[in-house]
């Protein structure tokens, strides 16, 4: 056995290869260039140690970008959920036409999220947007949606919900089409109401699904970079970045290359230690079930 | 006796359909704004919501003649093709050692396929750009298909890995007695078994490849070269944005994949829940 | 807990592993690119002397002897234009290659035209042509070829040769078209509230004419904040009539070229200003959200009447509604009798890499362009003014507007004023100070706004000494 074992961990060396040569050499030359001072494209770089990452502690528009990561992580994670859980319960419930519902509400994780943002955009302008047209159907007037910062903030953690609920309604739908119908018929009998039924009976039994519906979404959320580029770009004032789009601006608009490496490995910590420890609790209450 | 009972079923559940109809609205609204803007001159300032008076084909003209779109599919395909293909082989060979070999190895590949899962990838253009211009491989498909295929392999590793640590090593232990050699096993063995994640892999790095921009931004610099997003972000991207123009491009790129996605929704669906429910 | 601790601790491993492998080979091979980038360019003007018969071979097909210009080969050119105008410089570029038989790779990364070429000087992969859109020197000096002894060098208009001189009065761009910046109006709408735009003499007139025109109904100024080039472009725009145009209000010029100017006391003035302008309601409502595409609009329909920035948007706003018709006039000053400005900026100029294989080439496609046919092409397609002595300045509708204006005022020039004024890298954190101010035009915003350019302002002056 120990010579098959060997032989087979030839199989590792396409896919690390590949992942050595574009994603750990590039990440390690980020890791050199967060050490110096660098404007992104001139050919002199200044190293100065760990001074990047100590300006990123008085930054306050990254704090602004890092709270929006995890409100576009985990806001659009929650929602996404129980949104996609609701959705997966009323799919379930049996009526005509429920199949097109659920191909319909999966449809838009096919589009990508740069068009979606562009697309949202003709809802949200200010001039001829389609949300003020609606509002003014109730005779409001029109308002300049994305001026706020906060309402920006909530539009895209809204979009992202709604583009990206279909996935958690599908892995709900198939973890409650295999509870075994006998629980439930058990549960009727002894009299559990609907909603006891759902929390005591479907809801536990959910449980492995919800972890990769929560991990799944919160890694797409943390990393959320194209439909804020497409919506907002950041804007009003940096009001609406994520790590990921501040670091992009931080590194071809500011100039400030090395500065934008190092809020890139921050982020990348970031994102590691929330989907582990995420990962750990779920492993955690499923053991307990 | 069933007719009756269906139909006072669809009496009292008139509030399901309600509820259907506001779910279709809030989400085929935005493809049905897509679609008017797309068929409105530039100089229309009627509402968004309103259907044109007149359709104007003018704006799809112009998406065919000026970005030449049609091409862009094309490479879009190649590029979609050549990762999948990629992420699909080279992913189940290294999952195989992962959910083999329980040693130290195994586990310090799956924790670091892990890491590189969480890495941000538009951190690191500078670093990707540089290493691909000091192997040519800029505007080239092997290029974005490398990159793409590298930043999508830790995902199917993960997704594979788990799922052979699901089948019993029984078999390939038996083949190995009878004194097969490892990539017959894995390829007339273990890889028919499967088959339903990689249905699942397939499609959802196919969609994200189809979709990608950040890096195609940077690796496909010549016109002839660009994906489908980069396309239609010319359009948004002009100094003088014509919206229409923009609407129609955006239509264009979308409703392929819409139909592509109502043909094969089976297996998108299928290939969800397999993710979910075996990852 | 303790399992995490160890699988966090193996990962940490694996990946510090990782790196000290792939760290080394990475920094050895940036010094490279750097020592190439760093390597002077010296031979590749060596063949200037041959340059007189450059514009016959381009016309008679390179067909005799002197600079005998290899023509089988490809010349990557990378510009910035969209839709119609690049429609129009692809027949120049076709045209080249008829006659020369050099092929031309167009590269046009549209809107991403800044950071794709940011990404591309970082790893010193650069295409043999490019256009610096306003950067030449402060940007991409140290990747282009001095083109002080072409031909067309004679001929370069005296407004704009200052601006793409360095401080050694070399040249690295072939200016084909130049920006004029100052403010566009819709002559319309100025008639409608009768504001007479030749009598807009200081910033009062302005704000006069801005009063008269709120009454009106019509949105005074148009400003599109989506667009960051907007609001640092309104910030380059106006403050000149603070700070540098002759009889301006403070006269800061020398402190602000050597440094010492000082940011507590004088920074604020201009951003008091936008405050004001904020607070008195002369912008659009949506003037955080808007693009500039809007604002071209709304001028063109009147329904806006004034838009700051350049010339060109005379043509761009003739482009969305035919019968507009827009006029220009120069920044006003902060005095009544200090002189109103105008700012030179590049339009379409075009730069050679200095390591660019196909040198010869390149300089022929630029002798190409700079040919008064093609020359206008190009100013037709990008909406600037001409650059080059005997270019078609009738046919110019931005150069028409602009030669009506210069008779009604007291015109000084002056390059574009971060350029002239600011350290390098500056132009995003005019965007911020403006948009601070845009969001809170109180004193609050205005004292983040101050501090921010003070900041980086220090901060890149110094590092530019270095």
């Amino acid at each position: 056995m120990k010579k098959k074992e060997v032989k087979i961990n030839f199989f590792y060396i396409p896919a690390i290869l590949l992942i050595l040569l574009f994603v750990v050499r590039p990440f390690c030359e980020t890791i050199f260039i967060s050490l110096t001072k660098w404007n992104g494209y001139s050919s002199d770089k200044v190293f100065i140690g760990i001074k990047n990452y100590v300006d990123m502690l008085k930054d306050d528009r990254l704090k602004r970008a890092f709270v929006n990561t995890l409100i576009y992580g985990f806001a659009s994670t929650f929602m996404q959920n129980v949104i996609g859980l609701l959705i997966a319960v009323f799919v379930d419930s049996r009526f005509r036409g429920n199949n097109i519902i659920r191909a319909v509400v999966y449809m838009p994780i096919m589009i990508s999220g740069l068009i979606m943002g562009y697309i949202m955009y003709f809802f949200l302008t200010y001039d001829n947007g389609v949300l003020n047209d609606m509002i003014g159907i109730f005779g409001y007037e029109p308002v300049d949606w994305l001026a706020d910062g906060r309402r920006g903030i909530l539009f895209i953690t809204l979009i992202n919900t709604w583009q990206y609920a279909g996935n958690c309604m599908i892995i709900y739908l198939s973890g409650i089409q295999s509870i075994p119908q006998m629980y439930e018929e058990a549960a009727v009998i002894d009299g559990a109401g609907t909603f006891q039924r759902f929390r005591f009976i479907t809801l536990p039994l959910l449980l492995p699904a919800v972890t990769t519906a929560v991990i799944t979404n919160l890694i797409g959320g943390l990393k959320l970079f194209d439909g804020i580029i497409a919506l907002t770009n950041g804007g009003p004032n940096y009001a609406t970045h994520s790590m990921m789009s501040y670091l992009n601006s931080q590194y071809f608009l500011a100039e400030k290359a090395g500065y934008a490496s190092a809020v890139g490995i921050s982020t990348f910590v970031l994102i590691m230690v929330i989907s582990l420890l995420c990962n750990q609790y779920f492993e955690g209450k499923s053991i307990e079930e | 006796m069933n007719r009756i009972k269906q139909k006072s079923g669809t009496e009292r559940n008139w509030w399901k359909y309600l509820l259907a109809a506001v779910i279709l609205i809030i989400y085929l609204l935005p493809v049905y704004v897509v679609v008017v803007m797309s068929l409105k001159p530039m100089t229309d300032h009627t509402s968004r919501l309103l259907p044109p008076v007149e359709i104007y084909l003018e704006n799809y003209l112009k998406v065919f003649k000026n970005s030449n779109i049609l091409n862009a599919m094309k490479n879009s395909l190649i590029i979609t093709v050549g990762t999948v293909a990629i992420v699909v082989i080279a992913g189940c060979l290294a999952a195989y050692p992962i959910a083999r070999n329980k040693g130290r190895l195994g586990r310090a590949v799956k924790i670091f396929v892990l890491g590189v899962m969480m890495v941000p990838g538009m951190s690191m253009v500078v670093g990707v750009y540089s290493t691909l211009v000091s192997i040519h491989a800029i505007s080239t498909y092997w290029g974005i298909i490398l990159v793409s295929a590298a930043f999508g392999l830790p995902f199917s590793i993960y997704m594979y890995s788990n799922f052979i640590a699901a089948i019993p090593d029984t078999l390939d232990e038996a083949a190995a007695i009878d004194g097969a050699d490892v990539l017959t096993i894995f390829f007339k063995i273990i890889f028919p078994q499967l088959k339903p994640v990689t249905v699942s892999v397939l499609l959802m790095q196919g969609v994200s490849t189809w979709n990608e921009y950040g890096y195609s931004l940077y690796i496909l610099q010549k016109p002839d070269m660009y994906n489908v997003t980069l396309t239609v972000k010319q359009f948004f991207g002009e100094q003088l944005k014509d919206l229409n123009g923009a609407a129609a491009s955006a239509a264009v790129a979308i409703i392929p994949v819409i139909i592509i996605y109502l043909f094969l929704q089976k297996y998108f669906v299928k290939g969800a829940i397999d993710s979910a429910v075996k990852g | 807990m303790l399992k995490k601790g160890k699988k966090m601790l193996a990962l940490g491993l694996t990946g510090a592993m990782v790196m000290g492998l792939m760290g080394c080979s990475n920094s050895t091979d940036n010094q490279d690119a750097a020592k190439v980038n760093q390597e002077e360019t010296e031979d590749s003007n060596e063949k200037s002397d041959t340059q007189d018969d450059t514009k016959k071979d381009v016309l008679s097909d390179n067909q005799d002897g002197g600079a005998e210009v290899e023509n089988d080969v490809t010349l990557e050119v990378e510009v910035g234009y969209t839709a119609e105008a690049l429609e129009q410089f692809r027949e120049v570029i076709d045209d080249f290659t008829a006659q020369t038989g050099i092929e031309i790779e167009l590269v046009t990364p549209g809107a991403d035209y800044e950071t794709v070429m940011k990404t591309r000087m970082a790893s010193g992969d650069m295409p043999d042509v490019f256009v610096t859109h306003g950067w030449s020197i402060a940007r991409y000096k140290e990747y282009l070829t001095r083109l002080n002894d072409e031909t067309w060098f004679e001929k370069i208009d005296a407004s704009i040769l200052p601006v793409v001189s360095d401080q050694e009065g070399s040249i690295y761009v072939l200016p084909v078209t130049q920006g004029m910046n100052g403010l566009s109006y819709n002559k319309r709408v100025l008639e409608d509230a009768s504001v007479n735009a030749t009598e807009i003499q200081s910033m009062d007139d302005f704000k006069e004419a801005c009063e008269k025109l709120k009454e009106k109904g019509v949105t005074p100024v148009h400003i599109g904040g989506k667009d960051s080039w907007t609001t640092a472009g309104l910030y380059n725009v106006m403050a000149p009539a603070f700070y540098t145009a002759k009889g301006c209000k403070y006269p800061s010029g020398d402190t602000l070229k050597d440094g010492s100017f000082d940011w507590d006391a004088n920074g604020k003035y201009l951003l008091e200003e936008i405050a004001g302008m904020v607070q008195a309601g002369y912008f659009n409502t949506d003037f955080i959200t808007a693009d500039e595409t809007s604002s071209v609009i709304a001028l063109g329909e009147g329904k806006c009447a004034f838009m700051f920035g350049s010339v060109g948007y005379v043509q761009k706003a003739k482009a969305v509604v035919d019968d507009a018709e827009i006029g220009v006039i120069p920044m006003p000053s902060t005095m009544q009798d200090g002189e109103s400005q105008y700012m030179t900026g590049e339009g379409s100029c075009f730069g050679i890499f200095k390591d660019t294989e196909h040198m010869e080439q390149a300089k022929q496609f630029l002798e190409f362009l700079a040919l008064p046919d093609n020359a206008n092409k190009i100013m037709k397609a990008d909406g600037e003014m001409p650059a080059l002595d005997g270019m078609d300045k009738e046919g110019s509708e931005s150069y028409q507007a602009y030669q009506e204006s210069i008779n009604s005022f007291n015109v000084c020039y002056d390059n574009l004023f971060d350029r002239e004024y600011f350290p390098s890298g500056m132009w995003s954190v005019m965007t911020d100070a403006v948009m601070e101010v845009f969001m809170d035009p109180e004193e609050q915003g205005i004292d983040r706004a101050v501090s921010l350019l003070k900041e980086n302002y220090i901060d890149k002056y110094e590092a530019a000494q270095e």
